[in-house]
């Protein structure tokens, strides 16, 4: 990743690691996802996906709902409105970062 | 196309995409049209005969809920967002024109020619939606040249109005098909790059 230099904007670490990046865009695109479909879209493996989503949770950005369907558990994550409201000034300030660079650049 | 809008899209699109859902639905369509008003429909008897169709399209919804269960199964399950109606004004002009002609052609002039070109409406949404890929659009804008053509080809020549039928569902499976191949090329193969 390319060191940020003085004078941009900081980025929010939890949200800028790829993999939690991914997670956090399929989930602002719907309501609820289950972990398969999460998996299909953002082609982590299970153990990893399992630790990224818990490091999500534990940061309030995202709710985990475990719920019994024959004999097998759904598990099925939803963003909350702080990851909504964080995720949106994490595109904001690498918009920023990029006008910037532009402008520096050019 | 950057990963945010491939996963945006993927997400938003999910269910669209599930194109092999309807294929039971389509080949039904197709592989009844030989048997409609044939010499194989005198094998069946009584009322097995007015139950037949019933019981074929009944075997259809289950086939096309087995393959919602496969995408569950095999590519997961969301609870979508509302992606709301086509905003095209070109689409919604189309719509209502074919509707007002499709009664008009039922009521009026008794042409049960307008069908196809009124039902290939409905399903050509996809073409006027912007947020749709490029990829997409081309292959539904070709998919409704076809039917349209093909029907318009099939009128003037006078033929049966089976074979329209024949093609609309061919078409359709086509699509189906393209959809799920597409659904497929969106998800990321598996990797193993994030840091737990």
């Amino acid at each position: 990743m390319p060191e940020i230099q003085p004078g941009f904007p900081e980025v929010d670490r939890i949200i800028h690691e790829p993999a939690r990046l991914a997670i956090l865009t399929v989930l602002s695109a719907c309501s609820s996802a289950d972990f398969i479909f999460l998996q299909t879209a953002t082609g982590l493996s299970k153990g990893n996906l399992s630790v990224q989503l818990t490091r999500l949770e534990e940061a309030g950005l995202i709710s985990i709902d475990k719920v019994l369907e024959r004999k097998k558990t759904r598990t099925t994550a939803k963003l909350s409105s702080t990851g909504r409201a964080q995720l949106n000034e994490y595109w904001q300030t690498m918009k920023r970062i990029q006008e910037q660079g532009a402008t520096q650049s050019g | 196309m950057d990963d945010r809008s491939r996963l945006t899209y993927l997400t938003r699109y999910y269910y669209e995409l599930q194109g092999i859902r309807t294929a039971p639905l389509w080949l039904y369509l197709v592989a009844i049209q030989p048997l409609n008003n044939s010499a194989y429909f005198t094998y069946i008897k009584g009322p097995a005969r007015d139950v037949f169709p019933f019981i074929a399209v009944g075997l259809a919804g289950v086939f096309t809920w087995l393959g919602g269960r496969y995408y569950s199964r095999r590519f997961g399950w969301l609870n979508p967002t509302w992606i709301g109606l086509p905003k095209s004004r070109v689409y919604w002009a189309l719509f209502w024109g074919s509707l007002i002609w499709g009664v008009y052609c039922i009521f009026v002039s008794h042409f049960h020619g307008f069908f196809p070109y009124a039902f290939t409406i409905v399903w050509i949404s996809p073409l006027f939606n912007t947020e749709n890929l490029p990829v997409r659009r081309i292959y539904f804008a070709l998919a409704g040249l076809v039917v349209i053509s093909s029907a318009l080809f099939l009128q003037i020549a006078h033929s049966d109005g089976r074979i329209i039928i024949i093609i609309q569902c061919l078409v359709l499976l086509a699509l189906g098909i393209a959809d799920h191949l597409l659904l497929m090329s969106l998800c990321t193969p598996p990797r193993e790059d994030a840091d737990a």
